[in-house]
């Protein structure tokens, strides 16, 4: 039997962190006071910090651990809320309202490249933009922007699949214009990406309202479709939002995750809570978070999504 | 035998699942703080009493959770049409051992 030397080409090393370390290694955290291994992990859910309060149809931006919540619903008689709160890796922190209440918008960027548009409640199809300290009421779309999904931010954003446009809409810092029409008017969808590269997942094809796996694309002047997921319907934007198009995360049912490498999907860890329409965001197909959601009923928990080389305490237990 | 056990325990937060957790069991949440991970399984019962999980047969945890759901489709029930319109109906869960 090879010993641990002969497979690693080292003795167990003493460090102070897990800089440097490799899958497989096995090292003594002088920090801690403990042994640790580095374990490769397809992708699992752990829990995080609950919100302040219980939210349905709430939006994300940001990634883990810079995570934001905006708007959404509190219940069970819906009531839309101007609320927005900032997630630090292990809580959440109000931030300044909103200008305007809705749920079901669109949401993208880093907390401080934030755009908000549209959502239901808000017939103007009103938009917001967020620096990082203060909102600043942006144009409207024009029409409500139910269940719109956006990608980008705050200087370059494109946002598509409402409930009432079937038309795509670039956003240039100032303005909002059409970009046409779609393949698939769909909604519940999950957007990833930005303004310019783009994909629009799943959701419930209009009409009639049907379950969607569709995999739309858009890559700035054109739509391609790309391939379909294997499992599909609406969780409501459940997705790594800022993670490139070639490679992310995201939900295809209530607790089922996915990833897409660029030509394939796999499925990975569940969520330990199912739910839809909760804030999610993630700048990779390493991390992420979604935060309330409707399971039913309305939730508070958030879980983190992490995958890649992580590292495990090794206990006798 | 059963596959699973349930508990309620709340939700703490972070370290209440750990992605080591997540790696090693299958835990899922319902209403009503209920919580189904692996029977037979040294971890999971280390998961219970690390949470201070509350042990529960199939029946007490489809109990609480019958009972979550049911409150929770009165209040939908209770919507106007227009307030339906955004939210879906609870449906009905039935827990498995």
């Amino acid at each position: 039997m090879a010993t641990y030397k002969e497979i690693q080409g080292t003795a167990v090393q003493s460090l102070t962190s897990s800089a440097g370390t490799n899958t497989g290694q096995i090292w003594y955290d002088s920090t801690n006071g403990n042994f640790k291994l580095q374990q490769f992990s397809s992708g699992t859910w752990s829990a995080g910090g609950a919100l302040p309060t219980a939210l349905y149809a709430n939006s994300g931006s940001g990634s883990t651990p810079a995570g934001f919540s905006l708007g959404g619903g509190t219940g069970p008689v819906p009531s839309y809320v101007t609320s927005a709160n900032t997630y630090d890796g292990t809580s959440w922190t109000g931030a300044p309202s909103m200008p305007f209440s809705s749920a079901y918008a669109g949401a993208c960027g880093t907390i401080p490249t934030t755009m908000y548009v549209g959502g239901d409640g808000n017939p103007p199809g009103l938009s917001a933009t967020y620096n990082g300290s203060a909102w600043t009421a942006q144009p409207a779309l024009g029409f409500d922007g139910y269940q719109i999904k956006a990608a980008g931010n705050s200087a370059n954003a494109f946002a598509a699949m409402g409930v009432y446009s079937a038309n795509g809409y670039n956003w240039n810092g100032s303005s909002w214009t059409s970009a046409g029409a779609v393949p698939q008017q769909s909604y519940n969808t999950t957007a990833i990406g930005t303004h310019n590269d783009v994909s629009f997942l799943a959701g419930y094809a209009l009409p009639p309202g049907s379950a969607s796996t569709l995999h739309q694309h858009w890559d700035g002047s054109s739509w391609s479709l790309r391939t379909a997921m294997p499992v599909g319907g609406g969780v409501g934007g459940v997705g790594s939002n800022l993670a490139p198009t070639g490679d992310f995360w995201a939900n295809g049912s209530k607790t089922v995750t996915l990833k897409w490498d660029g030509s394939s999907w796999t499925t990975t860890g569940s969520l330990s809570t199912g739910r839809d329409s909760g804030a999610s965001s993630g700048a990779s197909s390493s991390e992420g978070f979604i935060a309330g959601g409707n399971a039913p009923p309305h939730v508070t928990n958030t879980e983190e999504f992490a995958s890649g080389v992580l590292t495990k305490t090794i206990t006798t237990s | 035998m059963a596959n699973y056990q349930y508990c309620v325990a709340s939700n703490w937060g972070k370290g209440f699942i750990t992605n080591s957790d997540a790696l090693k069991l299958e835990i899922s949440g319902f209403p009503g703080d209920v919580w189904k991970v692996n029977a037979n399984n040294q971890d999971a019962n280390r998961w219970i009493s690390g949470v201070a999980g509350d042990r529960k047969t199939l029946s007490e945890a489809q109990a609480i959770v019958d009972a979550e759901i049911t409150q929770a489709q009165n209040d939908w029930d209770a919507l106007s049409d227009e307030e339906k319109a955004t939210v879906s109906r609870p449906e009905n869960i039935t827990l498995t051992e």
